[in-house]
């Protein structure tokens, strides 16, 4: 089982857990920003909101250094390869039940290669431009977003809106490491080697 | 000692002054300037063309709303208007010939206010101002002007006109002339906001009051902060007590974020200067601020009443739904997907026991 040690490193680990907490937080005080769901609290969930987002930011940062530059560098098992066309065919027929066994497809299946490797980067850099937008809204340093998509009304649309795309992979995320795959669930979180 | 403006005492010419620098946000120090300025202002009388293109006239209907001294008998005294659609006696070729002989006298000299936006579709005959297109009359007229001033939010931005612009192709003043222009935009635009970057025109000339847009030209002493941050209602933002029912009387005082107030995006001073000589302004009289002085009103900022833009279907013209509809309708397929996935996991039991082959097994 000593090989399993190489799946998830513990710097990879953290990086996770502190991922999903600034999450979690980012999700909870922006929904309150939008919408409060009690009184008194704007200022807390602001603070809240804004320290969320400058640690998922570092942390982004320091993944991708460590994705490339990293002790475990694992950059290529998120890079797209031309038999990913074939094993997306390959793994869609398993999701489908049309297949039993698994194929082999390397650590990452290319629908999960293309939602970590490329979709969250690309819309948590997006979310972290649409939200310095709206935190700066007078500054010129991300004015040009505020004008590409049309004013600040449409600013705050798109950063709704691209919250909503993260809870629907992250909700699919989550199910399929529970459902599919429960001890890869156990070691990222726990570090705990399954029983087998 | 009687002024040289009619019916005015020289007390009440100085009190006038003195509420023109507060509205400049300028020291007491400067009312004798003031006073010089308008004076020696009066006797040259700066020539003023005024017209309008795609507009309602609200914006002359708010610029001649009386105050106590009227601004508009005292700037209309003070400056020359030489052509006003709505005000002037002068009908016709008379009219027009008004337009054309202060070009020819006061070249280089005459202050260009124009109202309203302009439609340059189909060669601008959705307007037209003595048989030819207001279009055509912005760019000759605009060319001589020692400075243009666009007034209300359709001749700043496009405003109301421009929320469905393929038919007219309404367009703001800066689109058709292509150079930047002072803009006083608002529906309609506060009398204060223009007599005041009138008078500073005069008082300090043009560089000042060029030196003083903000990044959408707006000049920066009426435009420079944000309705959100003077609203008096803010306290009820920071308690989280919010309107959602318009008929409820217990919510009547509350914050109006979720009806769809724009304060958070506008800026402009209407908390502090209120509207109808500082009687009230919109926040003040239950209805959400609409964000009439930003660039994206109205069509960016509609529906007015909700808090968050529509999205546009592709492929259904006309259809718009609400994020929060798309999000629903997205959350309910995953949910619905995820469960169907599941039941097939436990019909195949492999519930918790499928992934990626181990690697290193082989």
């Amino acid at each position: 089982m000593a090989r399993m040690v190489e799946e998830h490193p513990l710097p990879a680990r953290v990086m996770h857990w502190i991922h999903l907490l600034c999450m979690g937080g980012l999700a909870i005080s922006g929904w309150y920003i939008h919408r409060p769901f009690f009184g008194g609290g704007m200022g807390i969930m602001r603070w809240v909101h804004f320290i969320c987002m400058y640690v998922v930011l570092i942390n982004l940062v320091t993944r991708i250094y460590w994705a490339f530059l990293g002790a475990a560098r694992d950059w290529h098992e998120f890079s797209l390869r031309p038999r990913d066309i074939r094993n997306t065919v390959k793994i869609v027929v398993y999701y489908l039940f049309i297949k039993r066994e698994h194929p082999e497809v390397g650590k990452y299946n290319p629908p999960q290669k293309l939602i970590y490797g490329w979709l969250w980067p690309l819309l948590l850099i997006f979310q972290a431009i649409s939200g310095f937008a709206l935190y700066g809204p007078t500054a010129d340093y991300f004015a040009w977003f505020t004008v590409w998509v049309g004013g600040l009304a449409h600013v705050r649309l798109i950063h709704y809106m691209t919250m909503w795309a993260f809870i629907i992979t992250v909700a699919l995320h989550v199910y399929l490491s529970l459902a599919e795959d429960f001890k890869s669930f156990l070691y990222m979180f726990f570090g705990v080697r399954p029983e087998e | 000692m009687e002024s040289i403006f009619k019916g005015l005492s020289r007390r009440d010419f100085l009190k006038y002054c003195a509420s023109i620098a507060a509205m400049l946000g300028l020291s007491e120090i400067y009312i004798p300037q003031i006073a010089a300025a308008l004076e020696e202002a009066a006797k040259g009388k700066p020539p003023v063309i005024w017209m309008q293109g795609q507009s309602c006239a609200g914006c002359t209907i708010s610029f001649i709303n009386p105050r106590e001294p009227t601004p508009a008998e005292l700037v209309l005294d003070i400056l020359s208007v030489r052509f006003h659609p709505n005000i002037m006696a002068a009908a016709g070729d008379v009219a027009l010939n008004a337009i054309e002989t202060t070009m020819e006298e006061a070249k280089g000299k005459y202050v260009y206010i124009f109202e309203g936006a302009l439609p340059k579709a189909e060669g601008g005959r959705f307007c037209e101002i003595g048989e030819t297109s207001a279009v055509d009359w912005v760019k000759r007229v605009a060319k001589d002007a020692h400075v243009v001033i666009a007034i209300g939010a359709c001749a700043s931005f496009g405003g109301i006109p421009a929320a469905n612009r393929e038919t007219t192709g309404a367009s703001s003043v800066q689109d058709i002339l292509g150079t930047p222009v002072v803009k006083i935009p608002g529906c309609p635009a506060h009398p204060d906001w223009v007599i005041g970057t009138v008078v500073k025109l005069l008082l300090f000339g043009k560089d000042a009051v060029l030196d003083g847009l903000d990044k959408y030209g707006r000049p920066k002493e009426f435009y420079g902060t944000l309705i959100h941050d003077n609203c008096p209602r803010r306290h009820w933002f920071e308690a989280g007590k919010f309107v959602e029912d318009f008929n409820d009387p217990e919510q009547a005082n509350y914050c109006l974020l979720l009806k769809g107030c724009k304060g958070p995006f506008t800026y402009a001073d209407c908390p502090k200067r209120k509207w109808n000589a500082g009687t009230n302004f919109c926040i003040d009289a239950n209805a959400p601020c609409q964000g009439c002085t930003q660039p994206e009103f109205y069509v960016k900022f509609s529906p007015l009443y909700e808090k968050l833009p529509e999205i546009g279907i592709p492929g259904i013209a006309g259809y718009e739904v609400s994020a929060d509809t798309i999000a629903k309708v997205l959350g309910i397929v995953t949910v619905a997907g995820i469960g169907l996935h599941l039941v097939g996991q436990i019909a195949t039991g492999r519930l918790g026991k499928g992934g990626p082959p181990e690697r290193g097994e082989k």
